[in-house]
C-alpha cells in the first residue's frame, strides 16, 4: 500500500535537537554513503559575548543550538533550473532526485545550492543528494533520519500537518531567507534562533559541513 | 573551488576567440576589405582551435564527460546548458565562415562575418549568466558581465595582433598595405585598451563580503598595464622586427597572466548565501 503524503515536509524543533548527529550517521549507514558524503549536515550556530559591566559583573548574551539539515525539496529548487542535464529533477510529491544516468558531474546544483544539498560523488564523478528514502516512506516507514532521531526533534509528514506543529515557522540562521527557493521544511525556531542572514553568529563547525 | 583550472581554460579560450571575431569585425566595418586581410582562414582557424581548447578544459572539468550528450536538454531553464548550445553554434558558424572562405573568398565580408560575431556575443552573454546565480552574491552582479567583456576584448586584440605580426612581420610578402596594417595595428590594440577599462569599472562593482578577498594578486592590474605599455611601444618602433617579437612577446606575457590571475581570482570569491 502506497502511503507517500501528497507534499511530504520535514520538520526540526531546534529547540530539542542536541546536535548528537545521529540523523548523519542513519543517514549515511542506510544509504551506504562514501565517506566525506553527507545527504544530512548538523549545523552548529553560535555566537553572543560578555560584557563587562560598569558595577564590576559581567553579562552574556551567548547562544548556541543545532540545525539538522538536508535537501530541503524547495518548491522553486534552483538546482532543478540549473541543471543542463534534467538530471536533477522533481516529482509529482515535491522529492528532488538526480537520475545520475544523466548527471554529468559538472557540480552547477552545488554550486547554486543555499543548503549544501547536492554532494559530488567524486569516486563515481557524479552527484547525489537526499531522497527522502521514498523506498521507506512509501511503505509506511520514515526517512532513516527520522526514525533514528533520540529527540524527536526531526520528524516529518505532510507539509501542511508540519506546519501546524509550529506557531512559528521563520527561517533561522544559518539558513538563507526562504524566498530564494522556497523550502519546503519547517524548522521551528530555538529560543535564542536568529534571524536569516543574520551576522549576529557563526558557524562553529564548517568543516563538518563543507561540500564534499 | 579547487577544480577551477579546467574553466579558467574554457572561459578565456572561448572568450578570446570570441574577442579575435569581433577584432576582424571592427576592421571590417573600419573599411578594410577582408579577402585583402593575409591568410584569413588561417585566422579563423586559429580562433576554431581556441574554441575547441577551451571545450576541451570544459569536458576536463565534468565527472562524467561521456554524459555529456544531456548537457543541452535543459534550455528552457539553465544557462549551462544555453552555454554548451551556444558554444556550439558559435563553433558552427566559425566551421561555415572557414568553409565560405575557402570556397568562395569573394563572398568573404562583415555581414556575412557577423554570422560569426553575433553567435559569439551570444556565447559570451550565456556565460556571463552562467555565474549570476541568485544565492551566490559575489558573482550576482554586473561586474561578473564587464569581467568577461574585458577579458574578451583585451585577448581578442592581443591575438590578433600576434597573428598579424606572424602573418605579415616574418613573411613581408604577405603583408597588406602599410595603411591596413597600421589602422589594424590600433583597431586591435583599442579594443584591449577599451577591455582594461572595464576591467577597472568592473572591479569597482564588486560586492564586499566579508569572507571574499581582494588582496591576492594585487598586482594583477599593474601588470596589465604594465603590458599595454609594451604593447604601445611595440607599436611605436615599427620596422625593427627583433624588438618588435621581444615586445610583443612581453606583452602577451604580461596580459595572459594578468588574464588567469583575475579569473582565479574571480572563481576564489565564490561565496553562497546559507550554508
Amino acid at each position: 500500500m502506497n502511503r507517500m503524503p501528497n507534499k511530504p515536509a520535514f520538520f526540526l524543533d531546534t529547540q530539542i535537537c542536541t546536535g548528537c548527529k545521529t540523523c548523519i550517521v542513519a543517514c549515511v549507514d542506510k544509504n551506504d554513503l562514501d565517506s566525506g558524503i553527507r545527504w544530512r549536515r548538523v549545523v552548529e550556530y553560535t555566537g553572543g559575548k560578555w560584557d563587562s559591566m560598569p558595577d564590576g559583573t559581567f553579562n552574556q548574551n551567548v547562544f548556541s543550538y543545532y540545525v539538522s539539515v538536508s535537501c530541503n525539496h524547495c518548491a522553486e529548487p534552483i538546482c532543478v533550473q540549473t541543471c543542463p542535464t534534467t538530471a536533477m529533477h522533481q516529482d509529482k510529491h515535491g522529492i528532488v532526485t538526480v537520475d545520475q544516468n544523466k548527471c554529468i558531474g559538472c557540480r552547477y546544483c552545488r554550486w547554486a545550492c543555499p543548503y549544501s544539498a547536492p554532494q559530488y560523488e567524486a569516486t563515481k564523478g557524479l552527484m547525489s543528494k537526499c531522497n527522502f528514502c521514498v523506498d521507506e516512506v512509501k511503505t509506511g516507514g520514515a526517512p532513516a533520519c527520522v526514525a533514528a532521531c533520540p529527540t524527536r526533534a526531526l520528524s516529518f509528514g505532510e507539509y501542511d500537518a508540519m506546519l501546524n506543529l509550529s506557531a512559528q515557522h521563520l527561517t533561522i540562521a544559518p539558513l538563507p531567507d526562504e524566498k530564494l527557493t522556497s523550502p519546503v521544511a519547517i524548522f521551528k525556531p530555538h529560543k535564542m534562533g536568529k534571524p536569516a542572514a543574520s551576522k549576529d553568529g557563526q558557524i562553529a563547525n564548517p568543516e563538518e559541513i563543507k561540500d564534499a | 573551488m579547487r577544480d577551477h583550472w579546467s574553466l579558467v581554460v574554457f572561459t578565456l579560450m572561448v572568450q578570446s576567440a570570441v574577442g579575435g571575431v569581433w577584432c576582424l569585425q571592427l576592421a571590417s566595418f573600419g573599411g578594410i576589405n577582408l579577402p585583402n586581410l593575409p591568410h584569413l582562414t588561417h585566422q579563423l582557424a586559429f580562433i576554431l582551435l581556441l574554441v575547441f581548447m577551451g571545450l576541451g578544459g570544459a569536458f576536463l572539468h565534468l565527472g562524467k564527460p561521456f554524459n555529456s550528450y544531456h548537457a543541452i536538454k535543459n534550455l528552457n531553464n539553465s544557462w549551462l546548458s544555453k552555454e554548451i548550445a551556444s558554444v556550439s553554434i558559435f563553433c558552427s558558424a566559425l566551421i561555415l565562415l572557414i568553409l565560405l572562405d575557402q570556397v568562395r573568398p569573394d563572398m568573404m565580408n562583415g555581414w556575412i562575418l557577423l554570422m560569426g560575431s553575433l553567435s559569439g556575443g551570444m556565447a559570451l552573454y550565456a556565460m556571463t549568466r552562467v555565474y549570476r546565480l541568485k544565492t551566490v552574491p559575489s558573482w550576482n552582479h554586473f561586474g561578473t558581465e564587464l569581467a568577461f567583456l574585458s577579458s574578451t576584448l583585451t585577448l581578442g586584440g592581443l591575438h590578433c595582433t600576434i597573428l598579424l605580426y606572424l602573418q605579415t612581420g616574418l613573411n613581408p610578402g604577405n603583408t597588406g598595405s602599410v595603411g591596413q596594417d597600421a589602422f589594424l595595428k590600433v583597431v586591435f590594440m583599442a579594443m584591449a585598451i577599451a577591455g582594461l577599462a572595464l576591467k577597472y569599472l568592473a572591479a569597482g562593482l564588486k560586492p564586499s563580503l566579508s569572507s571574499v578577498s581582494n588582496t591576492e594578486f594585487r598586482n594583477q592590474p599593474i601588470l596589465q598595464s604594465g603590458g599595454l605599455a609594451l604593447w604601445m611601444i611595440y607599436i611605436l618602433i615599427n620596422g625593427n622586427l627583433f624588438w618588435q617579437a621581444i615586445l610583443l612577446l612581453l606583452t602577451a606575457i604580461s596580459l595572459i597572466a594578468g588574464e588567469i590571475i583575475h579569473r582565479i581570482q574571480f572563481y576564489n570569491s565564490y561565496e553562497r548565501v546559507g550554508l
